[in-house]
């Protein structure tokens, strides 16, 4: 048994390109460690993991478990690997990133576990009572709620990217031995489902609206037809357009570009919230941009007080004077 | 095949963007497409479809509007000893209930418009020893079994399931048709309410007692530093333009 408490931060090593959330709750990890006096182990899982070990030792990891599977990983697999992991580190917190695989994994262990499970955590802090405190925003905008786990030892959370301070990498080389973890009989499961067939997933596009650095936002207050004009200029600029769950709710917007805690977190360097009134559940998910510009008719609209500038405008005005100035632009 | 729909009510004014009441219950979106998608592929005299929801009395609202969209069947879960769940002891009472139904596949919504947790569905898979398949897009029945398109990052893999097993659609809506007389016929219909008594629930496994998170506070806005915005006083022409500058500035 391990002297000092464990900080899990759970690793899709097959996901590892993707983005960079791994090392982003490395950090959140080390900053809890310090404050706990914990340790921090990486578990990295997948088909190629010592490929990824590498990386998790230099961005911080005190500890390395990596397991080896034979396919690609399902939630599973994940979820079967974590427990053999926590068995040989019996730890007080595990951390998930927010893809649909790993957050199947987190309920799963968390069900078997009896672990408390805070989804889409936007922040995680010691308490003076020495407890984890999960932040998430919450029902009916402007609300955080704050979340601490009963009756139980084992906390669980997910987080997704961009979400928590991105990390540094604090090693160049390989700072820890590595430790592989048996694959452990998956019995759990009804086998019954085998794949037909396969198809590429075509209905919408791949965007690169996580990684933009320069993202026009919508919300409720623009109009549907000033919403082509928006997409035009985003793309004639080398931007990215996202928006609110309204929109996609309403079949306006796909929702692999809905930003807020239901869809993307992005933190680009600069972000043009149009018509946006700034609920809570959208403001966790853009509120590491850089620098915020805000367009609102509403002078009261909750988005200025995370914005830098303020803009109080028709959106329909501002959105027609940018379209004009972009077509003079290009015929000058 | 016998199918059950996990449904939640959630507050319509988050349901139905528009109506501002957050008092009366409506049928969350997500669960409103896995219902229509359901109704839209079950054969006719072959499938059923029993709707179950958790929540207090006036959730029934919900259920009405699940039986006017199609459901054979619907059941409430209302029992003040329930409230207070979070999604680790809403699994267990969801499973309690599901354990006295007989049926072939679980059907949930990938979330709930108030909650966004999406965590129920794996945590009531666990309950029943099941597989739960996510983020799926369409189905079809076949024999006795059901082929199921999920899609897997960019790709749609059809995966031929055989039951008992659970899924979980992906997709929400919200605009749905539902005729003046389907709606009076779901009001009139007999809905059942089961109480922890019904399911012979042990009450140390439900409500606040039986669940692993508690909130201890919630806090009005400020989730990140509140700003002093600088206010941009200029005509929407300059407004225009100087969005369109700082947009070329930072795309580099």
């Amino acid at each position: 048994m391990e002297q000092k408490q464990v900080i899990m931060v759970v690793c899709d090593s097959d996901n590892r390109h993707q983005n960079s959330v791994d090392f982003e709750m490395l950090g959140k990890g080390r900053e809890l460690a310090k404050a706990r006096g914990s340790t921090v182990v990486a578990l990295a899982v997948g088909k190629d993991p010592l490929a990824y070990c590498d990386d998790l030792s230099r961005y911080g990891a005190q500890r390395i478990l990596y397991q080896q599977t034979k396919d690609f990983l399902t939630y599973q697999s994940l979820s079967n690997a974590v427990e053999t992991a926590l068995k040989k580190y019996p730890a007080e917190l595990v951390l998930f990133a927010g893809t649909p695989l790993c957050k199947a994994a987190a309920a799963t262990v968390s069900a078997r576990r009896e672990a408390g499970l805070t989804a889409d955590c936007i922040d995680i802090r010691v308490s003076d009572e020495w407890q984890y405190v999960f932040y998430r925003a919450a029902m009916s905008s402007s609300v955080v709620a704050q979340i601490v786990c009963i009756q139980t030892t084992l906390r669980i959370c997910t987080v997704k990217p961009n979400v928590f301070r991105p990390c540094i990498r604090l090693y160049s080389e390989k700072t820890v031995p590595y430790e592989s973890l048996p694959l452990e009989d998956a019995s759990y499961f009804s086998p019954l489902t085998r794949v037909v067939s396969s198809r590429p997933f075509e209905a919408e596009e791949e965007n690169g609206l996580v990684n933009a650095r320069v993202v026009f936002a919508v919300g409720r207050g623009v109009e549907k037809e000033d919403l082509k004009t928006v997409s035009l200029i985003a793309k004639q600029s080398g931007a990215e357009i996202g928006g609110t769950r309204i929109l996609v709710e309403d079949g306006l917007l796909p929702k692999t570009r809905q930003i807020g805690q239901s869809g993307l977190t992005v933190a680009p360097q600069l972000y043009i919230a149009l018509g946006i009134s700034g609920a809570s559940q959208h403001i966790v998910g853009m509120q590491n941009a850089c620098k915020v510009i805000a367009v609102n008719r509403d002078p009261n609209a909750p988005i200025f007080q995370y914005a830098d500038y303020a803009i109080v405008e028709d959106t329909h005005e501002i959105i027609e004077n940018m379209a004009l100035q972009m077509k003079g632009r290009d015929q000058s | 095949m016998k199918i059950v729909v996990c449904v939640k009510a959630v507050p319509s004014c988050l349901a139905e963007p528009g109506l501002p009441d957050a008092q009366v219950l409506a049928l969350n979106p997500y669960d409103t497409f896995a219902l229509k998608k359901l109704v839209e592929r079950i054969r006719p005299h072959e499938d059923t479809i029993t709707c179950l929801c958790m929540g207090p009395p006036h959730a029934r609202a919900a259920l009405e509007r699940c039986l006017a969209l199609g459901a054979a069947e619907a059941i409430l879960l209302s029992d003040s000893r329930f409230s207070g769940s979070d999604t680790f002891a809403t699994a267990i009472v969801l499973s309690a209930a599901l354990q006295r139904i007989d049926f072939d596949v679980v059907v949930c919504g990938h979330e709930a418009v108030d909650g966004e947790t999406g965590q129920v569905p794996y945590e009531t898979a666990v309950r029943l020893g099941l597989t739960c398949i996510g983020e799926v897009i369409d189905f079809q029945f076949s024999g006795h079994t059901i082929l199921i398109d999920r899609q897997e990052r960019n790709i749609v893999n059809t995966i031929q399931a055989h039951p008992p097993f659970m899924i979980c659609c992906r997709e929400l809506c919200l605009q749905t048709n539902v005729s003046l007389m389907a709606r009076k016929r779901a009001k009139g219909k007999e809905i059942p309410v089961w109480n922890a008594d019904h399911l012979s629930m042990d009450l140390s496994l439900c409500g606040q007692e039986g669940s692993r998170t508690k909130v201890i506070r919630s806090t009005q806005k400020s989730i990140t530093r509140v700003k002093e915005p600088q206010y941009f006083q200029e005509s929407p022409e300059k407004a225009a333009e100087f969005l369109l500058n700082q947009c070329r500035e930072h795309v580099k």
